[in-house]
Parts: structure tokens; sequence; C-alpha cells
């Protein structure tokens, strides 16, 4: 009997258990360790922070999914690694924190076979004086609960535009190297569509701040789609919707501090401003997960399984340096540790080679540019590659690994940019592959077949359909399987 | 609910470059902005997303 551990349990680590548990059957064991008690569908939660969905509608208990499939769960924090084993453990081991309530600060040491690491982002609010909702002067829609407390605000801030108020909101990233544009993004639109909604745009100023250089660039170095005959570009088709809407933006930007009401950055040509907010909601840097790790002699070897952010090195070329030696071969495949064949990362907890867009510095040396977003549909799809090579091994198939690499999968992006059945909105992007590869598409990066935009309500409609489809099969109802990542 | 253009309420423009670049961009025309709310079409161009994805998620099986 084998036993799979995984770390974490988002889109990536709860895909994960749930494909092991149905291919394994019994008579191996599958276990996730998880500090959350709740699985949140996040792309939802731009929703619950503009008050358009109760929170109860994108989180539900964990404990019950995994009971009825045989999965065990453990509700605690992972604190390192051991993949060697170690006095008393002859297999590779994870030591938890419990955050059970009653139990808490317990720990367990949790031995494994194949161990998975999907422990997702850490949100490194402290990376800018100020930033975040806890401890800073910002709001933030990356927790169900943070989308909460952001939807409190909004409806205070919509009282005092219609006493007759004039307000200034700023939507963005509050780092120079965060990730999840996208998400900005959607939150801006549908701010700008509650404002409407309100009947008080005319009192708002809503300003997108960005550390992307240019708009539609999404930290996946921008599109090229064919529309309507003409090839164009996500830069000029985001925006349009950008001039439709009357956003204002500020682009290349990177956070330095934020004071009560103001927001203080620098540019991508060195120059420093700030700018004063009524309402701030700005999206934090992600780091690894605080994991240790360390070999039988208890000696730490976390900088050789991770990277400085916290990322667990994978089969990728962690070499390739200049942005001009960039080649897709450098993105990894089969997400296994080069060091432990039994070890591997899924979703954000993987170490991508280096960013997807191009890499650009202030004159001061700042680094401003997105990280590679690697959220939603490439989480699932990877995990999900990941537990089919697991399987191969445990059932002794004798099969290579299996590849999941981003230069080879597409994505699809639904960004919302409005929440009515009738009037909401939403821009739809599909894009194939998600890295581009200008070896095999030297005029675009992508194939065109498989890349596109639209804007319209059939976007918002699929975004609908695609909360309702991703919450069915994270409950595991039947036929779950049959829904893609 | 159709979104009306908002008034112009600019403090201060906080990135003119930026601003000069957004206004430089075309401006969907009335008839676009119809279709993108009218539902039969609407129900067509869900079809037609449908597919996309499909496309996508079928040549981007991993291996």
């Amino acid at each position: 009997m084998a036993r799979l551990v995984i770390l974490g349990a988002g889109v990536a680590g709860h895909t994960a258990a749930l494909h092991a548990s149905r291919m394994l059957g019994s008579g191996h064991e599958v276990i996730v360790v998880s500090p959350n008690s709740n699985w949140n569908w996040i792309p939802s939660n731009i929703w619950v922070g503009v008050g358009k969905m109760p929170v109860e509608k994108v989180i539900f208990p964990l404990a019950p999914v995994y009971r009825k499939k045989k999965i065990g769960f453990h509700q605690a924090l992972a604190l390192s690694i051991h993949p060697e084993g170690g006095e008393n453990h002859q297999r590779g081991y994870v030591v938890a924190k419990s955050t059970m309530p009653g139990s808490e600060d317990r720990l367990e040491e949790i031995e494994y076979d194949y161990l998975i690491n999907c422990t997702g982002p850490k949100l490194n609010f402290g990376a800018t004086e100020g930033l975040g909702p806890d401890s800073g002067n910002t709001l933030s829609v990356c927790t169900a609960a943070h989308a909460t407390e952001t939807a409190k605000h909004l409806q205070a801030a919509i009282a005092r535009l219609k006493a007759g108020e004039s307000m200034r909101f700023v939507v963005g990233t509050g780092h120079g190297t965060c990730t999840c544009e996208g998400a900005a993004f959607e939150y801006t639109f549908n701010l700008d569509f509650a404002l409407r909604e309100a009947g008080v745009r005319d009192k708002a100023e809503v300003v997108y701040l960005t550390n992307e250089a240019q708009l539609g660039d999404f930290g996946v170095g921008g599109l090229i789609f064919t529309q309507q005959g003409y090839q164009t570009t996500s830069k000029i088709w985001t925006e349009s919707f950008f001039r439709e809407r009357d956003i204002h933006a500020v682009l290349g930007a990177h956070c330095t501090k934020i004071e009560p009401g103001r927001v203080h950055y620098e540019q991508l040509d060195g120059t420093m401003h700030d700018l004063s907010f009524d309402f701030a909601m700005l999206l934090p840097p992600f780091r690894g997960a605080d994991l240790k790790a360390y070999d039988r002699e208890g000696q730490d070897i976390s900088d050789k399984i991770f990277n400085p952010a916290g990322f667990l090195k994978v089969d990728a070329n962690y070499q390739a340096g200049a942005y001009e030696n960039w080649r897709a071969a450098d993105w990894p495949k089969t997400y296994q540790s080069p060091l432990y064949d039994n070890l591997f990362a899924a979703g954000i907890a993987f170490a991508p080679p280096h960013q997807i867009s191009q890499p650009r510095t202030s004159p001061n040396g700042t680094v401003i540019t997105p990280s590679p977003p690697r959220t939603g549909m490439p989480s699932g799809m990877i995990a999900k590659a990941v537990v089919e090579t697991i399987v191969d091994r445990i059932k002794g198939n004798g099969k290579p690994a299996h590849e999941a690499p981003m230069t080879k999968i597409g994505a699809a992006c639904v960004a919302s940019a409005g929440m009515s059945f009738l009037g909401g909105t939403a821009a739809s992007m599909t894009m194939n592959p998600i890295v581009p590869d200008w070896e095999a598409y030297p005029a675009t990066g992508r194939d065109l077949k498989g890349t596109s935009g639209e804007i319209g309500l059939a976007g918002h409609w699929m975004k609908h359909l695609l909360h309702v489809l991703f919450l069915y099969k994270a409950k595991a109802h039947p036929l779950w399987w049959v829904i893609p990542e | 609910m159709i979104p009306v253009p908002a008034k112009d309420t600019t403090m201060s423009i906080p990135d003119p470059a930026a601003q000069q670049s957004i206004l430089a961009s075309p401006l969907p025309t009335p008839s676009t902005l119809k279709h993108r709310r009218n539902l039969f079409y609407q129900l067509l161009r869900l079809a037609a997303i449908n597919i996309k994805m499909v496309r996508v998620i079928a040549t981007g099986r991993h291996l």
C-alpha cells in the first residue's frame, strides 16, 4: 500500500486529491494537509468583493467531501519536508502544525511515499509598507474574508458618493512583482459596473494601477489574436475597453509605500509619484509557503529544494539568464523535483524558470515586471498530470512521466466586467499555449487558431457557468471528473 | 442595464502617457455595443466561446 500526501487544498491540491482517489481506488492512501477548513472558488471572490454574491456561494467545507471520497484530511499547516526520512522514519515525512480548533499547534509527522506540494501562495502583503487589509491601508479580494470586507467598504463608499462626494478608486497591483493582473482587471471593471448601477459613476474616478508595462500584458506578455479579419493585440483591445468605460491607468508602477489615503509608487522611468485615494484594492505579490526542508541528518536543505522566493524547484531550466536567451524548453514538463523523484509541485507552488512578460527594471534598479500566472486552469491540468505520473508509478505501469508544460497547454480566461444575467459583460480570452513559443510560432508566439479575445454578455454567462461547474466538480458530485480542468 | 458614458471627473490624470495611449485606441461603435448585449447574438457567441475553449482543452491536453 502506497501513501500519497498532498500539501494544500486549493485548485491544484484539491484537483490532485480527487483524481488520485479516483485513479488509485482502495488499497492506497491519499492524504491532504491543508490549514484551511474550507475550499474557496477564488475567481468568484471578485463578485463577493463588489457585493454581488454572498460569501457562502464561493466556499464549502472540505471535510465532508474528503470523507465521501475516503481521502484523509489533516487540517494543519505544513512546516517542513524531510524527503530522506529521519530518526524513527524510514520514508520521507512532513511535519505539520494543526489548525483544528481545540488542538491548535499540535505537531504531526506524516510519512509519505509520494508528495505533491500544492501549497499555493503566501500573500506577501509585507513586501510593501502599508499594503493589505489586516495591518495596512488597502483592501483585497484574495480570500473570501478579504472580499467580504471589501464589499462592506464599497457599500460605504457608494453611500458617500450618493451623498454628493467625489471619490477616487485605485485598483491594481501593490508591488512591482505581483501576478494575477487579470484579477485586478476584473475588480476594476466590476467596480465600474457597480458604480454605474448605483448611478454614481459620474462622481467617481477609477484608476487601474499596475506593474504591467502596457495594458493587456496580463503577466503573459500580452496576446496577438485575430478579430474581424485583422491581427490585433491585447494592448489595443484592452485600451479600447478602458476608453469605453472611462477608466484611467497608471502603468509600470511599483508601490513603495501606502499611507492612509495615499499610495506612493515608482514608475519604470525611475520617477516617483504619489496618488491620493478614497478606496484602494491592491493585490499583494506572492511568495512560496514558509516551508523548510531537511535531510536525514537534520541539515537544512531548503535552498536546494526551493528557490529564494520559496517555490519548489522542478524540472525547469533555471539557468536561462537574459531575456534574449529564454526558450520554451526552459519551462518544466513533469514538475518533478530534480533531487527527489517522489517529490512534485503543482500550481503556484512550483518555481517558474523566469517571467513570461519581458523583464523590466527602472533606472533605480527596481524590478517592475509581472510574475508568471499559474493559477486556475493550468494549476488543475498540471496537478492532474502529476497525479497520473504518480499513479503509474504506484501501479508499476512503467510508463514515462506525464507532461503538462505551459508551453504546450492552453488556457481559457474569462475576466468578468460586470455581473448581471442580462446586462453583464466579460472579456473572454483563450491562449494556446500559455507561454509563448517563438520557435514554433515565430510571428505571434502562439497558435492563432487557439488564441482569441472577445467582449460581451456571453462571456458573463460563461463565467457564471464556470462558477457552477467548478463548484460542482470540487464537491465531487456524480461524474465530477467529466468536467475538464 | 446599459452603461452610460461617465462624465469626466478627473482630478488630475495620474499617468498622461498611458491616458494618451488609451484615448488613441478604437472606441466600439453603437452597433458593436448593441451586439454585445443582443440576447440571440450572444447565445451564438456563447456557443462559439465554448467551442474555442473545447479546442484549447483538446489541443493542449497533457501528454
